[in-house]
């Protein structure tokens, strides 16, 4: 028995040797190559924003490649970056697992000549992220919508968020309510801001108590895919109730709630497809030396112009556009796309 | 002599009555209404809000029975939320691909990898003689990342479930929920079993002295096998309510629940040190779990705030608990002269 477990570790070891050895060099000469790497192999959505990057590359007329570690590790983007560097590749757009930890790798990279850009979500040392909506886009497509379902005669409403300490929930809540301060918006009443801890459970407890505490309650804004799900099957499932939902979704969930008669008239999440090919012209304009200082726009080759802002972690950001509508018309082909 | 003893058996009757954890308890929960009732500008009280508790918590409740059994033989299980997903998410993804075409059959499905879960669980604590804590501890990472697995990390949406399915969380029978049916119906199976039969004897007997029920016969083994076994099963019986009910699989859904399922239990006076406790009390328990989760939002406490007032609650029932049985347990005790 023992000698059979041994004999069988000697085969594993020798073949994830061979698995692991280095894979061998195919770029083609001429071609520059521009490399993706997600946070995870397995996700959805980072699939389209994959897909979205490799369009743009194709229209570019450059190799794409995608590397991309199994589990959200750092440590395995750390490696992945090494390895693309002594390929060769001239430029990486990575979704960080890390704000911090792939600093040393990307600081390398540079070093050899190669471009790097963060996209989805951000980390020290990258030239630029690609932020796929800025904080205050998110909150005024947010707080139209609320006043477009609410009506000419403005009305009361709530906000159904994650939890408490989640950061960029806040973010926006914050900027909504800033927003909510023109005159424009004077007959909208904040009545109150929950948390539903992005779970089923606490979202839908929240949603009916916000309901029996609002008898007038006339639309609920979710900014957070768990909670707009959780709001929109509460008012479908409860019989004559008129309130409207707004908010953050996914189609693939929302597709039962979303259409102009159903409870939640349109809903807004970032286009990933938009987010990978948008990473993909920012490498090209970064390598181009298109991309000048802080407040200064560019107009990259996808004949669409940016702004060149200040970046949190990365040295700047720009931001890929507003958020995407799903409405009842796309609602069913979005939804078999994540 | 006889006259005392006499007159405190008659006394003893109502005084019983009024002594027992249940009663001490059902006060607790009186004063805990009142308070809400109070707080919440009288918006508690309403059937709306009642039948949203009990459809809400149905899957709570249902999962303190089985963690009742466990905690009578002086065992723990912290995987049950893991094994609720587990068992919810691979009756989702199976319905998602047209394999289960049934409600019926969908509960029963995730009612058997739910019993599976615990039968290995059991198998570990009595034959691997582990510490359930730790067993189940392992067990729990173990069942979550198997969730994440089987799903591939994505979520099942409610198009993708069964009509017959979702509605039966939404159906009532009498006036009442079809989910707090089947705590009911537990609950009665529960009382009956415990009391009347001999093996829900021969748990409280392994639980109050293991040595004893050894010597006398009982096998030991078998008993801890079988209770983890319905512990899993009825787990993967809330997994099915838990997706239906919101008709959405989520990797990551019922995070935690054993906490409250734990607390629930303690509070209706089962002791963790096994062989202690009774179904109608862990029922009384399991409401006043969900009355205090389903009312700080409705009295309209900080969000920042609910947890740790959630715990107090929680202390503060139990203390008193614990000091009306130490009383009542002295009374009885001068009763019989010792």
């Amino acid at each position: 028995m023992k000698k059979l477990i041994a004999l069988l570790l000697v085969l594993v070891m020798a073949v994830s040797l061979v698995a692991c050895a280095p894979a061998a060099n195919n770029n083609d000469a001429g071609k520059a190559t521009y490399a993706i790497v997600c946070k995870d192999a397995s996700n959805p959505y980072m699939a389209r924003m994959v897909s979205g990057f490799k369009d743009a590359c194709k229209a570019l007329g450059i190799e794409a490649i995608e590397k991309s570690p199994e589990t959200t590790s750092a440590d395995d983007q750390i490696t992945i970056i090494n390895e693309l560097v002594a390929q060769g590749v001239k430029g990486i757009a990575i979704a960080a697992n890390d704000a911090a930890a792939l600093k040393g790798a990307i600081e390398a990279a540079k070093q050899q000549g190669v471009v790097v850009v963060t996209l989805d979500s951000d980390t020290e040392g990258s030239q630029m992220f690609v932020n796929q909506a800025g904080v205050k886009e998110v909150a005024q497509v947010l707080v139209d919508s609320v006043a477009d379902m609410c009506g000419e005669d403005g009305g009361e409403f709530a906000i159904l968020s994650a939890s408490s300490t989640a950061t960029n929930q806040n973010a926006w809540i914050a900027a909504m309510e800033e927003i909510l301060k023109d005159s424009k918006y004077a007959n909208l009443k904040l009545v109150e801001t929950v948390y539903g801890d992005d779970e089923s459970q606490k979202s839908t407890d929240e949603m009916q108590n916000l309901m029996t505490k609002y008898p007038n309650l006339e639309c609920v804004c979710c900014p957070t895919t768990v909670g707009i799900l959780a709001a929109a099957k509460v008012v479908a499932d409860t019989a004559d109730c008129k309130i409207k939902v707004a908010g953050l979704g996914l189609p693939s969930e929302m597709k039962d709630y979303v259409g102009d008669d159903k409870v939640c008239p349109y809903m807004y999440l970032w286009n990933p497809i938009d987010v990978g090919n948008c990473a993909a012209y920012m490498i090209k304009a970064l390598a181009d030396g298109k991309v000048g200082a802080e407040g200064t726009s560019f107009t990259a080759d996808n004949t669409k112009t940016y702004e060149v802002l200040k970046g949190d972690t990365a040295a700047t950001q720009i931001i890929v556009g507003p958020p995407f509508a799903f409405t009842g018309e796309n609602i069913a082909d979005w939804a078999n796309v994540y | 002599m006889t006259v005392k003893n006499n007159t405190l058996r008659k006394g003893g009757r109502l005084g019983e009555l009024l002594r027992s954890r249940e009663s001490s308890l059902l006060l607790v929960m009186v004063l805990l209404v009142a308070v809400i009732q109070w707080r919440s500008g009288g918006k508690f009280l309403s059937s709306t809000v009642i039948s949203q508790l009990t459809q809400n918590y149905a899957y709570t409740m249902v999962l303190s029975f089985g963690m009742l059994l466990v905690l009578l033989i002086g065992g723990i299980d912290i995987s049950i939320g893991a094994t609720l997903a587990l068992s919810g998410m691979s009756t989702s993804l199976l319905m998602r691909d047209g394999v289960i075409t049934s409600p019926i059959l969908a509960f029963g499905f995730s009612i058997l990898v739910g019993l599976v879960c615990g039968i290995v669980i059991g198998a570990i604590v009595s034959k691997g003689k582990v510490i359930p804590i730790i067993a189940t501890l392992g067990m729990q990472y173990i069942y979550r990342g198997l969730t994440y697995f089987v799903s591939n990390t994505q979520w099942v949406p409610s198009d993708k479930m069964l009509d017959g399915y979702k509605a039966f969380a939404q159906g009532n029978l009498l006036g009442i929920n079809n989910l707090f049916w089947i705590v009911i119906v537990l609950f009665v199976v529960m009382l009956v079993f415990l009391k009347w039969t001999s093996f829900g004897r021969q748990i409280y007997a392994v639980g109050s002295n293991a040595d004893a029920a050894k010597i006398s016969g009982i096998n030991i083994d078998r008993v801890k096998i079988i209770v983890y076994a319905i512990n899993g099963a009825i787990a993967g019986l809330a997994g099915a309510m838990y997706t239906s009910m919101y008709a959405t699989a989520q990797g990551n859904m019922a995070n935690g629940a054993e906490m409250d399922v734990i607390a629930a239990c303690v509070i209706g006076g089962v002791s963790l040190n096994g062989g202690q406790g009774s179904a109608f009390g862990v029922l009384l328990g399991a409401i006043t779990i969900a009355i205090i989760s389903k009312s700080l939002s409705l009295v309209g406490i900080d969000a920042f705030w609910q947890q740790a007032l959630k715990g107090g609650i929680i202390a503060l029932a139990v203390l008193i608990n614990v000091i009306v049985q130490r009383n009542s347990a002295k009374k009885a005790l001068e009763g019989r002269e010792i």
